[in-house]
């Protein structure tokens, strides 16, 4: 980590008015506490796909646990084989994650410290988001001066032709705008890459079998802030000299066309967002729901993996049960009837029903449900939305767990 | 499905007697031995038996895998989720289920007996809960369940259990029929009724009615402990 901060110090002195260059890390403890942080928020829950004891890991050998290469699921001696090939099948979020592999050679810091105070849906495809997390500014701006002091180093290139053309900081011209954007379409960018408000939006794959590639593509209206804007030309050159494990393909643009689609994916003229709106709040079912219902509808396949099932989740019985991602435990499972009506621990440190009604009278556990609706729609309100960083419940699912909480939360 | 056929297939889901073997079964001959389940899973399984008031088979799951072990209560053992199960399966039998030998339960002193111990180990479990919000709602349910069936404790057990109530984390129906007993007690037939609607929501076992009805447990009789070395707490 030493030489990654030096590297990055070096680099900067090297680069004098460059216009993106990377803020020097010249406060070595706000380095040290950014990476105790990253390591407090557990940010390799998600974004260390080879580490056996995380979501991403877990759900990597779950997926892909016959490829070569790829170890052994370590839960298949507990769970068996026919409860693993169930668990492929139904396995929908978090197939893939986007690792953490030379954030610092790609991603602005300013913009690393804004997306982790205000996460938004970054990969459309994706499912999974950046969750909310209890960061403070301070937090923030260290977690991010570490990322982007990881692997900053200047890529080496095989190419002896593209090594002679790597410049840190090239300055990105005006280039052809224009041509970019007819390059862009051309090259088929648009079946990967959503790039939200801009005047042209390039046709966006629908269906069929969703690679990495697919699931992992940002959106590019972001582009301009995330990344830094010098080595953009040659990441659209050559991704993997970058990234090893980059889902970006080469496509052997040449220079002046790797020039020119960067001018339009940093420049062309964007709308402003549109609003979206939370999904619509369905009235109660006019039939009984059980608990049954909901825990093998709901619970089961969602609430159980942070709230309570510790051998799914390394006999720790996951965040949302003994505390993780920076929050404290909360102690709330998700694993049974009893188990839930234990309630939850508050912040404050009392115990609480999750049925026991908010400020505005909405059962504590249909306004978190709702909170996440409203978070996707771009309405972040004070309550944390759950569940965290997956998508939000659909308006069915949310109905039948408002029927059963209002019917008394039977058996 | 018809309901018993529902509850033979859940139970037997349960127990573990389905139709596959499981993966690991060591052969051995003709004979699969199942390699031994580890106390969290048996933990596991026998909640699931209890919360479906299958109180013989759970205490069976609990006997098979500590052996003897758990009948002296040491403070060092009582992290092991065995116990608090066990003591759950007592006090919403009220100390009738079967649990094994050197457990035996056929008079009114061995099931006080039991009752005792039970309580005895939930409070030794509460009191070594490390929650910052305190003890779990649930071993504090099996508590009030407890105390409500000790004689000479029924006002501990009231006060527990109306606590939990007004927050709504009584986590069992056998709360909320040990709470509409204490109520009836009390001569609250509201509070009593309501109650029991809690309960009859909780469980299709026929403990919110009759049982709910029940008298508060008598003095505990004199007679002479059949418990030979080795019972209950000793």
């Amino acid at each position: 980590m030493r030489v990654a901060a030096a590297l990055v110090i070096a680099i900067a002195g090297c680069a004098p008015g460059a216009e993106d260059a990377p803020a020097a890390v010249d406060d070595r403890a706000g380095y040290e506490h950014g990476h105790e942080l990253v390591k407090q928020y557990q940010c390799g829950q998600c974004h260390l796909e080879d580490a056996s004891q995380t979501c991403s890991g877990c759900h990597r050998r779950i997926t892909r646990g016959a490829e070569a290469g790829v170890p052994t699921f370590v839960g298949e001696e507990e769970f068996g084989v026919t409860q693993l090939e169930r668990w492929r099948q139904d396995l929908v979020n978090m197939r893939e994650l986007p690792t953490l592999h030379a954030v610092g050679k790609l991603m602005r810091s300013d913009w690393i410290e804004g997306f982790l105070l205000e996460p938004h849906d970054l990969r459309p495809r994706l499912g999974a988001t950046m969750p909310r997390l209890a960061i403070s500014p301070e937090e923030a701006h260290d977690m991010a001066a570490y990322l982007a002091a990881v692997e900053t180093s200047a890529p080496y290139f095989r190419d002896e032709r593209l090594g002679a053309w790597w410049d840190p900081y090239p300055p990105l011209g005006p280039g052809d705008r224009e041509h970019g954007g007819a390059l862009f379409e051309a090259q088929g960018c648009g079946v990967c890459h959503r790039f939200t408000g801009a005047r042209s939006q390039p046709p966006w794959a629908v269906g069929g079998n969703v690679s990495r590639a697919l699931m992992l593509a940002p959106d590019l209206r972001y582009t301009r802030d995330r990344f830094r804007r010098e080595v953009l030309v040659p990441w659209l050159l050559e991704p993997t000299h970058f990234k090893a494990d980059a889902a970006m393909p080469r496509f052997g643009l040449d220079y002046g066309d790797a020039r020119d689609v960067a001018a339009y994916v940093m420049t062309e003229p964007l709308e402003p967002l549109a609003q979206r709106a939370a999904p619509p709040r369905l009235p109660p079912l006019d039939r009984p729901v059980g608990f049954q219902e909901v825990y093998q509808k709901v619970f089961a396949k969602i609430c159980i993996h942070c709230h309570g099932q510790p051998s799914l989740a390394f006999d720790d019985g996951g965040p949302g049960l003994r505390g993780g991602f920076g929050f404290p435990a909360v102690e709330l499972s998700f694993v049974g009837y009893e188990q839930m009506l234990a309630g939850y621990v508050t912040l404050d440190g009392k115990r609480r029903s999750v049925f026991a009604p908010d400020a505005d009278g909405t059962p504590h556990l249909v306004a978190v449900l709702l909170a996440r609706q409203h978070e996707e729609a771009g309405d972040r309100g004070e309550l944390r939305g759950m569940p965290l960083g997956l998508p939000a419940l659909q308006p069915e699912q949310v109905q039948l767990i408002e029927t059963w909480v209002a019917g008394g939360h039977p058996y | 499905m018809r309901k018993p056929a529902a509850i033979v297939l859940v139970l037997a889901g349960v127990l573990g007697v389905g139709g596959t073997a499981h993966h690991d079964a060591v052969a051995c001959g003709a004979l699969f031995l199942p390699p031994p389940e580890s106390p969290a899973a048996a933990a596991r399984r026998a909640e699931s038996l209890v919360s479906m008031g299958f109180f013989d088979e759970a205490a069976r799951v609990v006997a098979q895998t500590t052996g003897a072990r758990f009948r002296s209560v040491k403070p060092g053992a009582l992290d092991e989720p065995l116990y608090e199960v066990l003591a759950e399966v007592i006090v919403r039998s009220g100390g009738r289920a079967e649990l094994g030998e050197g457990w035996p339960s056929a008079t009114d002193y061995e099931r006080n007996h039991h009752v005792a111990w039970a309580v005895d180990t939930l409070e030794a479990i509460a009191a070594a809960d490390p929650s910052p919000a305190g003890t779990s709602p649930r071993t504090l349910t099996a508590l009030g369940v407890g105390l409500s069936k000790s004689y000479g404790r029924e006002a501990e057990a009231r006060m527990l259990l109306e606590a939990l109530a007004a927050d709504d984390l009584v986590t069992n129906a056998w709360g909320w029929a040990a709470l509409a007993r204490l109520r009836d007690a009390a001569g609250e037939r509201d509070g009593a009724e309501e109650a029991r609607r809690r309960c009859t929501l909780m469980t299709v076992e026929a403990i919110c009615g009759a049982a709910a009805r029940a008298p508060v447990p008598a003095a505990p009789d004199v007679e002479p402990p059949r418990i030979g070395g080795g019972g209950i707490g000793s």
